[in-house]
């Protein structure tokens, strides 16, 4: 079901309650599948679901109608905050095994834009929009999770080389996703 | 994993943290337009001060004279000429309660808020007489409103919040620019003399201002006054009078006397 877009977004910014329990009941399922899949924690992608629904709340005019529906931008949301999640269990989990560091380790985990099957049109536009170069690596590295030397090798290129690509490729993503509304 | 339900509880958790954070009927403030602003910022914290307002404080005396219930009441009232006059429902029925004059108020407030978010503040209206912006109005309800809340907090035995500088500004800005209106309307009309208003403390900005139409007017200023921002609002105010508050002239101070007592044209109580 698609809400109309401007006419609901309007009620939304009203303050209009019966518009947020709609929203939630339209899309509170696809949200939570959506967290559920990248975190795989049951406890995180309930506590995403309840971000993602007060951020919209919150801020529901930062939502553009003319760029996409509300359900690819709550799609959005969620998928940032969820590996946003992701990033901060690694992180959490690498302070507590100190283990050896290895490159794959040290390189975001393909959970970490979050596996290829959940990734979000809008994500896809954004690797699509990289230089060639860039969009390669990020494939190599982040879609089929080879760590630095592998994407080197593939690329025929040195390991220093690669890795500041995938910092380049990142960093744009990054920016370009913040301009699609990614909170 | 495509047929999986989100638990029952889920929903009235998401629902209610939500609405924690943004009332129901209160509208994205990132929805209004600069001149209502700092009154959707003032209709908040008044909420949430009267939301913890309790038995015997709601007949507490505040320095009005009115207790603190009809103090609520009184700008209640004064919402509802704007609303009136902008044609905005609703109106609320007579207040049973010191509850009662809670909802009532914010219910106002609520819709004045929204009516700022859907419809260009353009235009002039008019409000006890005195045809004014649109925009205007809605920052006097701005300056009102966080007056009296003070005044309740106060009272109360509570801080006060003064805006933020933020939102401070626009409405020290407003009484400035309404000096020449409140000279004209006292009957203190100074053709062709100009002064300028310097603003210090959580906000420094400075103005100078003709306090005539007259296009021979000089543009050297007769009188420099400087104050303390909030200071300053509280004079506009009411709260505080001339000799209590650290003033810096220079210039001509007759006119400077003149400033001084004309201030309070637009505040009532």
């Amino acid at each position: 079901m698609v809400l109309p877009a401007r006419q609901f977004l309007d009620r939304l910014i009203a303050g209009d309650e019966t518009a947020l329990a709609e929203l939630y009941d339209v899309h509170g399922a696809t949200v939570l599948r959506l967290a559920l899949r990248v975190t795989g924690d049951w406890a995180a992608a309930q506590d995403i679901t309840q971000e993602v629904f007060v951020y919209v709340w919150e801020h529901p005019s930062r939502f553009d109608p003319d760029r996409g529906d509300l359900r690819s931008w709550l799609g959005v949301i969620a998928h940032r905050r969820a590996v946003d999640w992701v990033r901060r269990e690694t992180a959490h989990r690498r302070r507590h095994e100190r283990t050896a560091v290895d490159e794959q380790d040290a390189t975001p985990g393909p959970a970490d834009l979050a596996t290829s099957s959940v990734l979000h049109d809008l994500v896809r536009q954004a690797v699509d929009a990289l230089p060639a170069d860039q969009r390669t690596a990020i494939r190599l590295a982040y879609f089929e999770g080879h760590t630095y030397r592998r994407v080197a090798d593939a690329l025929g290129i040195p390991e220093g080389t690669a890795k500041s690509r995938l910092r380049l490729a990142l960093a744009a993503l990054g920016r370009r996703l913040g301009a699609e509304g990614m909170p | 994993m495509t047929g999986m339900t989100p638990p029952r509880t889920l929903r009235s958790t998401v629902l209610t943290a939500a609405l924690h954070r943004r009332p129901a009927g209160y509208p994205d403030p990132e929805a209004l337009p600069a001149e209502a602003i700092p009154y959707a910022a003032e209709v908040r914290k008044l909420d949430t001060l009267l939301s913890g307002v309790t038995g015997s404080q709601w007949h507490t005396r505040t320095v009005t004279g009115w207790t603190a219930r009809e103090l609520v009441d009184h700008l209640s009232g004064h919402d509802a000429v704007l609303a009136g006059a902008l044609g905005v429902d609703p109106r609320p029925a007579a207040p049973a309660s010191p509850q009662g004059s809670h909802r009532a108020w914010r219910e106002r407030a609520f819709a004045l808020l929204r009516h700022a978010a859907f419809t260009p503040l353009t235009g002039r209206v008019e409000v006890f007489g005195m045809p004014m912006p649109v925009g205007n109005a809605y920052l006097g309800r701005a300056f009102e409103t966080w007056i009296h809340a003070d005044d309740l907090r106060l009272a109360t035995g509570r801080p006060v919040r003064p805006p933020s500088p933020r939102h401070l500004l626009p409405l020290a800005d407003l009484h400035i620019r309404s000096l020449p209106a409140a000279l004209k309307l006292s009957g203190r009309t100074r053709p062709g003399r100009t002064a300028r208003i310097v603003l210090t403390g959580v906000l420094t900005a400075d103005w100078l201002i003709a306090l005539s139409r007259d296009p021979a007017g000089s543009t050297e200023p007769s009188v420099t006054l400087t104050a303390d921002a909030l200071d300053f609002c509280y004079l506009a105010a009411n709260r505080r009078t001339p000799d209590a508050v650290p003033l810096t002239i220079t210039g001509d101070r007759a006119l400077a006397a003149d400033l001084l007592a004309v201030m309070t044209f637009f505040s009532d109580e």
